[in-house]
């Protein structure tokens, strides 16, 4: 529980498959970044001011082109996974299931002000584009993740006032 | 062309035993050696035991990552960020009559003033 004066920092993470070579084997990349919204928008949002730190680097997930019919859903099973088990270990610093004390989760974090605070990092956002969110949670392709919305009715949104 | 500054270097490397400069790897090995509180993490390449692709891909799968407590620790403490940095929400309103809340940063929207103020008033 937060108390008085502590200060919470919210994490942002992003996310995105990059494609790396097209005739040399299909690399991908796929990084994970991280930065706080302790700075503000116009730090975060300038590449030379290097406030995004990549944290880590997922591995590839097998093709699912040659693999036959019959086992390709417990591959999809495998690759999912895999992936829960890469995150939930990346993420590992910011649980507390073991040790749910009062004080766990909270850092005494010199700050850049030469003062120090009682922080929480907090996951607050995932930034990523819709193929991404497909992959992270698992849904089929072209599927909007927060809404219900039907695949072929992507797009025409009609505000529910008019 | 041999500078002066390779002197100074060449001098270091000898006395302090400095890591060679010539390549990218020894400017990252002096900056992992910083103190603690001050460095990044480490990359380490970790590897899941117990898990396998399938039957065709028995290699192990491996992932690279650093950890995420020490990146948070360098972004808060970074002196070149000090002047640009939000410890606490703070609704903020434009210049407009009548005002319009502004929610284009993140400590003027909603979701951090719930989490750390309102926590806070109920104990």
């Amino acid at each position: 529980m937060f108390r008085v004066r502590d200060t919470l920092v919210p994490l942002i993470f992003m996310s995105d498959g990059t494609h790396l070579s097209n005739f040399a084997g299909d690399k991908k990349d796929w990084p994970v970044y991280m930065t706080i919204g302790n700075l503000s928008s116009k730090i975060r949002q300038t590449p030379s001011t290097h406030s995004v730190v990549m944290v880590a680097l997922l591995p590839i997930l097998i093709k699912n082109l040659n693999i036959p019919q019959k086992w390709l859903d417990e591959q999809r099973q495998t690759n999912q996974e895999v992936l829960n088990e890469v995150l939930r270990r990346v993420l590992q610093p910011l649980t507390f299931k073991q040790h749910p004390s009062a004080q766990s989760g909270y850092y005494n974090v010199l700050c850049a002000d030469v003062n120090f605070r009682r922080c929480k990092p907090v996951l607050s956002a995932w930034l990523a584009d819709c193929p991404e969110y497909s992959d992270l949670h698992h849904l089929e392709q072209h599927v909007c993740v927060w809404c219900e919305c039907p695949k072929n009715e992507l797009g025409h949104y009609v505000h529910p006032d008019k | 062309m041999k500078t002066h500054y390779h002197n100074v270097l060449k001098e270091e490397n000898t006395t302090l035993g400095f890591p060679n400069f010539k390549y990218g790897d020894g400017v990252q090995k002096l900056v992992a050696s910083m103190p603690d509180d001050q460095a990044l993490g480490e990359w380490e390449l970790h590897t899941l035991e117990d898990m396998r692709w399938n039957d065709n891909h028995q290699s192990p799968i491996k992932y690279w990552s650093r950890d995420i407590i020490k990146s948070i620790l360098w972004l808060i403490g970074h002196p070149a960020y000090a002047e640009r940095q939000i410890f606490a929400p703070q609704p903020c309103n434009n210049c407009d009559t009548p005002p319009k809340r502004l929610y284009t940063e993140r400590h003027t929207a909603d979701w951090w003033w719930e989490t750390q103020v309102r926590r806070d008033t109920r104990g």
